[in-house]
């Protein structure tokens, strides 16, 4: 994975636990205290250890973290300058969602070598839509959760979120209904 | 053969939503729906030749533009809102040319400015996808001035101790 997303989970811990618990984090995952760099790929292999670290070291379960982590990255993707291309892919949340898929094929293009996961969606309503993820990365579904909570906050949009189908229990792929409120009516506005 | 009939309009809408004909007279035939929508005094029967302008090359906007015979990237903005588009001219029959083509920018706050999105830019330009890479480009740049950064104040830091140590062995 690009270092980005390293870096992301260590400004994640640090907010959480400061610079000592980012430090025991970054050791108990047997990393070099060295800085990640942005556009460099990692072994999916650190980011993993980096999640059961700080499962460890913040006593939360690793499904937790992951949903921080996915909060916690839309935050960082706009620290990086990113929002602008969030708002071109979409002006509300359910448009952004219906979007996604597209604009994670144009991300790809602009990391080489980047695998990102597939996202699609189905059944807009004014209330809901159905959020579907694929990805050949295992047990990062939860993240996902975290992301579409995020997505809300960008979009000042209350947002509810219930992961109900799991890879994890033998589903194809992971789904997740987005419940929200709109001020317009999203079908209308189409 | 009606200029309509030369392609669907609905595929040209699609493919090219940048896209604008003139005839001969000067006068604007159709407009695609990205262009009409960000800069709606381009209509049809308006003046082309008033509303957009070629800045390369930097000369008159002329309906034999379609038919010269080595076809080159010309590049065409608006007069009003500062809209550039690249693209190529194709001859129309009825003493009519097509401009097909994609807006020009530098990074992505033009386009927000303009109000484009990504559902104007069709998939088969790389347009969306050169902002991304533009983005990440400049992150990375970012990130090298950062690490630079650290590097130098590490050195300092190191510097400092050494001195420290040497003053205290002197």
């Amino acid at each position: 994975m690009y270092g980005m997303i390293n870096q992301a989970v260590e400004q994640l811990v640090r907010k959480v636990a400061g610079e000592a618990g980012w430090h025991a984090v970054r050791e108990r995952a047997g990393l070099p205290d060295t800085p990640f760099t942005t556009m460099a790929k990692y072994p999916d292999d650190v980011t993993y250890r980096l999640v059961e670290a700080s499962s460890a070291v913040l006593e939360i379960p690793p499904s937790d973290v992951l949903v921080a982590f996915g909060e916690e990255w839309v935050q960082f993707t706009l620290q990086q300058g990113y929002g602008a291309l969030f708002l071109m892919s979409g002006s509300n949340l359910p448009e952004f969602l219906e979007n996604l898929g597209r604009l994670h094929t144009h991300v790809a293009a602009g990391f080489p070598g980047l695998h990102p996961p597939v996202f699609w969606s189905t059944d807009p309503t004014n209330s809901s839509i159905r959020v579907h993820y694929k990805s050949n990365r295992i047990g990062l579904a939860p993240m996902c959760v975290g992301l579409l909570r995020g997505l809300g906050k960008f979009f000042a949009t209350e947002v509810r979120v219930t992961h109900d189908k799991r890879s994890a229990d033998g589903a194809d792929h992971d789904e997740f209904l987005v419940e929200y409120q709109l001020e317009v009516e999203y079908l209308h506005e189409r | 053969m009606s200029h309509e009939e030369w392609v669907p309009a609905s595929l040209l809408d699609e493919l090219f939503p940048f896209h604008f004909s003139f005839d001969g007279t000067g006068r604007v035939i159709r407009v695609g729906p990205a262009l009409g929508r960000i800069r709606p005094e381009v209509t049809p029967g308006a003046s082309a030749t008033e509303l957009l302008r070629l800045q390369l090359p930097a000369r008159p906007l002329t309906v034999d533009l379609g038919a010269e015979s080595a076809p080159s990237l010309l590049v065409v903005e608006t007069a009003q809102g500062g809209l550039w588009l690249r693209g190529q001219f194709v001859p129309l029959p009825l003493d009519a040319t097509l401009f097909v083509g994609t807006p020009w920018f530098n990074d992505m706050a033009e386009m927000q400015a303009l109000g484009i999105t990504f559902d104007d830019l069709p998939p088969h330009t790389a347009q969306a996808s050169s902002l991304f890479l533009m983005r990440s480009s400049q992150v990375a740049v970012e990130d090298s001035r950062r690490l630079s950064d650290q590097l130098r104040a590490a050195n300092l830091q190191l510097r400092t101790v050494l001195e420290t140590a040497a003053e205290g062995r002197a």
